[in-house]
């Protein structure tokens, strides 16, 4: 059956022809000649070199969206996706944990630090008693830890700042051994 | 079974490893439609055997020139046409001291002989005032009137405008139903 858009043309050029219809050429093909052709013709490829662009380097990226395009049917997309989804959000939350306590403990010290250093540039604030505590206690343990701490992760030895309070702690220190005296 | 589709025929030849198996589907595809294009210009059984063989040789060297700017049966097309072309001009070279008209003559002589072709009195006239064509309007009109081919396609195999194809068209239909009504 001829296409009709092609049928029309004939018959608008020459009837006589269409009017016979679609004439078939009349040639046999030999019983399995395209299977044996085939072969013959992959026999004769095998021995040449492929094409350059078979061989082209392809980036990562590249290869694994052509692999995708090569497996469609065994590796549905969508899952796939999902999949790297899923380990993308994992890392980057096993990420977020771990670096908690590292950045929670360099809080702590800093806070520990700027108070102490608040205390000692405000020695009126307080009375004496508790900065004797201070010194002697619990606090003053973590704090000068936290500035040693501290000064560990700058790399460097305690300021001119941290003299001075040193300085003041000790002066304070001898007015209320004094004052206790009298 | 569902036939491959030519972007995943043309992903497979993209592949070191899966190129051989890309192109023996390409080939699996393809190869009747090019064999009966090159049999109706060569006529001949083996001939058209020896002209499709090289013509897959050839797309498996060159498939890496094929840019995807047209469709893949054009290029192929394109290629078998080409091949058949130059199989008919070294055919004719031979036979030019032997035969007043090489080719009328050779299709003539190789119809009766062929034990491939089983035509009727009508296929064998048709054939026959098909060989009265010159070369181009001869593969125009196989290709529209057999292959029922666009012209827009056949545009890009031959390289020719539609205008021009119409044309060569019309004159070949003419040509033939001249030799229908002379008999």
């Amino acid at each position: 059956m001829m296409n009709k858009e092609i049928l029309d043309e004939l018959n608008a050029i020459s009837p006589l022809l269409a009017k016979k219809g679609r004439i078939s050429d009349g040639y046999k093909i030999p019983d399995g000649y395209f299977e044996q052709m085939t072969r013959q013709v992959m026999e004769q490829v095998s021995l040449m070199p492929q094409p350059e662009f078979a061989k082209k380097r392809r980036s990562f990226l590249t290869g694994v969206i052509e692999w995708f395009d090569l497996h469609r049917s065994a590796a549905p997309r969508f899952g796939i996706a999902m999949a790297v989804v899923i380990c993308l959000a994992a890392g980057a939350l096993w990420r977020t944990r771990t670096a908690d306590p590292i950045s929670g403990n360099t809080a702590v010290v800093n806070q520990n630090v700027a108070i102490h250093q608040y205390i000692a540039a405000h020695p009126d604030e307080f009375d004496d008693e508790f900065i004797l505590e201070s010194q002697g206690g619990k606090y003053a343990d973590n704090a000068s830890a936290g500035e040693e701490k501290n000064a560990k992760l700058n790399g460097s030895s305690l300021t001119e700042k941290d003299d001075l309070e040193k300085m003041l702690r000790e002066e304070l220190q001898d007015e209320a051994l004094d004052g206790g005296k009298l | 079974m569902k036939e491959t589709s030519d972007e995943e025929i043309l992903s497979l030849l993209q592949h070191e490893k899966s190129y051989q198996h890309g192109f023996s589907v390409l080939t699996a595809k393809y190869r009747e439609q090019l064999y009966r294009h090159i049999r109706r210009m060569v006529v001949d059984h083996d001939d058209a055997d020896d002209v499709l063989q090289n013509t897959f040789v050839k797309v498996f060297r060159n498939i890496n020139r094929f840019e995807g700017k047209s469709k893949l049966y054009t290029w192929l097309y394109r290629i078998a046409t080409n091949e058949a072309i130059t199989f008919l001009n070294s055919r004719n070279k031979k036979d030019t001291d032997t035969l007043d008209d090489p080719e009328q003559n050779y299709a003539a002589v190789r119809l009766k002989a062929d034990e491939w072709f089983d035509g009727d009195e009508i296929q064998v006239k048709l054939l026959k005032a098909i060989t009265t064509l010159p070369e181009k309007q001869k593969i125009v009109f196989n290709l529209r009137y057999y292959d029922e081919l666009p012209y827009e396609e056949m545009s890009k195999i031959l390289n020719t405008s539609v205008g021009a194809l119409k044309a060569s068209y019309h004159h070949a239909v003419k040509k033939i139903e001249a030799c229908f009504q002379e008999e």
